[in-house]
């Protein structure tokens, strides 16, 4: 068991609300290994945040057990806190407080003395650029520089294992590429690294490993190459010119309707098979083809495409609860 | 590239101090948050001397008080248990924001002294009224206030923050309890206006009607006053200093005990 760092067994959340309960996990089962960058991938509502909520001790499972470095995060909270780090969905930094404060708030709740907070503090504003802002009130701080805050006391405890909760939702182009530079460097630290997102981009570009999640269980798990073989090399976008054949056309290929076209999944070579089978169907007014990606993954085990854009950012400064 | 997996930390002080340590850091959290906040300052302290002088030049004048005895000297050591009630009461919005902000989400996903969060607040929110407390004395004895008994002024004090701890305590249970700050807001504060309008704060309870007068009478705040002003204006103990400190044990224990639950039931779904 040690040798995993994170490792969840059928895990249940129902939430349990006056009038109506919502299963947000359903037999969720993971296994992150030591060392790893693993993203858990998954649309608005699939679980990810509950997911984490229940490896970080926040949220005790409805059943099923969740083990970090072996420690129980129900039973052996206190000794999974020591060793995990969070950054949340939403920055969670103190605005009254300045960058400096918020790292040395952050050092004393983990325990350490005087001198090694205030040397971790200085430490960590300069691994995250923040030394000229260090003794601002982060309230005057722009959406970019509280991410790294954030990521920075969420390293104050020098964690083994980092949970970020969809690092950069919310954050325009550049800061979102500045912050991957900084987790890749987090992760050539060697700290394990459980991250959650809507982007299979970011997937992509991140992890060593991938489970895609939806409602609340994992339906697919691999490295990035190995989810896109799965579905085959090849996508065909096909529209016939009578939209009333598209459910046919679907089920003669195998593929899905989306967006007034029938996506079709094949091997490099299979190509005009799948085209005959579809003119057998009826004249088509376009075809196009397109190398598998990772969103073609999502839409195979999912059923829907992933959001693509990106979402507003939270209308409070303060985020938004849970 | 340079550090792997280390190993857990074991040079951890022990439990009490962690709780000490954790909940001295909090406090000077939330008040570091009040100093900056020049709103909250303000708000705090203007409001509380708008009383005092609305009260002493323009509704004075037309309360009767006992022959012999000044309003002023009446009224304020009445409004310093306002003022301690109110500031305790702000506890329940701080509680409630923190917990919409995700501040207590990280809190609590640190090693930090589980019940830290809630005794920070408020060991905050009593040196605060302590402090809002001296502020209303000081502007009292400028508008013709004069205590008796100057050590009763000292006592006074201590019993006033003692007053916002018990108090405090409610205010914690109210925020951890509500969904959201907006709530906080009304149901931290709507109580504090009967409890102290009907009560001998500003007004002698035999000037009410019966029914009121009865209120009034059983009314905690009465008690708070009444322990204040035999205090400052006596130097005496007297009943009303009983019900007042059996009141702050209810009020502390029935607290602690509803803010211990609530912040327990968070972790489930
Ligand atoms: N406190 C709660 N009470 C009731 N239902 C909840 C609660 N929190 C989340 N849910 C529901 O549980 C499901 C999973 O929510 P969760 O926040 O884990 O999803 P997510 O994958 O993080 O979504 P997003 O991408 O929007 O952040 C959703 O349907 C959500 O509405
Ligand atoms: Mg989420």
């Amino acid at each position: 068991m040690s040798e995993t760092a994170v490792l969840a067994e059928d895990v249940d959340v129902v939430y349990t609300g006056r009038q109506s309960t919502k299963r947000a996990l359903d037999g969720l089962n993971l296994s992150i290994a030591p060392g790893a960058v693993h993203a858990i991938l998954g649309p608005n509502g699939a679980g990810k945040t509950t997911f984490i909520r229940v490896a970080t001790t926040l949220l005790i499972p409805t059943s099923g057990r969740v083990f970090v470095h072996g420690l129980d995060v129900v039973r052996q909270a206190g000794s999974v806190r020591d060793i995990i780090g969070v950054a949340g969905q939403y920055a969670t930094v103190d605005e009254s407080l300045t960058g400096r404060e918020n790292l040395l708030l952050t050092g004393t709740l983990y325990g350490l003395s005087r001198e090694e907070r205030a040397a971790r503090a200085v430490d960590l504003l300069e691994r995250f650029d923040l030394v000229d802002a260090a003794d601002r009130a982060t309230k005057t701080y722009s959406g970019g520089m509280r991410r790294r805050l954030d990521l920075a006391a969420s390293l104050t405890g020098d964690p083994q294992v980092l949970f970020l909760d969809e690092p950069t939702t919310g954050l325009d182009v550049r800061t979102r590429n500045a912050l991957w530079e900084e987790v890749r460097a987090i992760a050539d630290r060697g700290v394990t690294i459980v991250l959650t997102t809507q982007y299979l981009e970011e997937a992509d570009a991140l992890a060593s490993r991938i489970s895609i999640i939806d409602a609340g269980r994992v339906v697919v798990e691999g490295t990035p190459a190995e989810l896109k073989s799965t579905v085959g090399e090849e996508i065909l976008t096909l529209k016939p010119v009578d939209n009333h054949l598209l459910g046919t056309l679907a089920e003669a290929v195998g593929g899905e309707i989306v967006e007034g076209t029938v996506r079709a999944r094949t091997a490099r070579h299979g190509v005009t098979s799948v085209l005959e089978t579809a003119l057998a169907v009826g004249p088509l007014s376009s075809v196009t083809t397109t190398t598998a990606s990772l969103d073609d993954v999502f839409l195979a085990y999912t059923g829907h495409i992933a959001e693509d854009e990106q979402p507003p950012a939270p209308t409070s400064r303060w985020g938004r609860r849970r | 590239m340079s550090t792997m997996t280390r190993p857990a930390r074991t040079d951890r002080p022990s439990r009490s101090r962690r709780f000490i340590t954790d909940t001295l850091a909090l406090a000077g959290r939330s008040l570091a948050k009040f100093r900056r906040n020049p709103q909250a300052i303000v708000f705090t302290i203007v409001q509380p001397v708008m009383f005092v002088l609305l009260f002493r030049y323009v509704f004075g004048g037309a309360i009767q008080t006992p022959p012999g005895v000044d309003y002023v000297n009446l009224l304020i050591p009445g409004i310093v248990v306002q003022n301690a009630l109110f500031s305790a009461a702000s506890a329940s919005v701080a509680i409630s924001d923190d917990l919409a902000s995700g501040f207590t989400d990280r809190l609590r996903s640190l090693p930090t002294a589980r019940l830290a969060p809630l005794t920070g607040r408020v060991l905050a929110d009593t040196l605060r009224a302590g402090l809002l407390v001296i502020v209303i004395f000081l502007v009292g004895l400028l508008v013709g206030f004069r205590p008796e008994w100057g050590p009763g002024l000292l006592a006074a004090w201590l019993l006033l923050m003692l007053i916002a701890f018990g108090f405090a305590w409610i205010a914690v249970a109210i925020g951890v309890s509500v969904k959201s700050p907006e709530v906080a807001q009304s149901a931290g504060f709507i109580w504090i206006f009967p409890l102290t309008f009907a009560s001998s704060v500003f007004v002698p309870v035999s000037t009410m009607p019966d029914w009121l007068a009865w209120f009034a009478t059983i009314n905690p705040v009465t008690q708070f006053a009444n322990a204040t002003r035999g205090l400052v204006l006596l130097g005496e103990v007297d009943s009303a200093m009983g019900w007042t400190l059996l009141w702050v044990v209810i009020f502390a224990v029935v607290g602690g005990f509803l803010s211990i639950r609530g912040w327990n039931r968070m972790t489930r779904a």
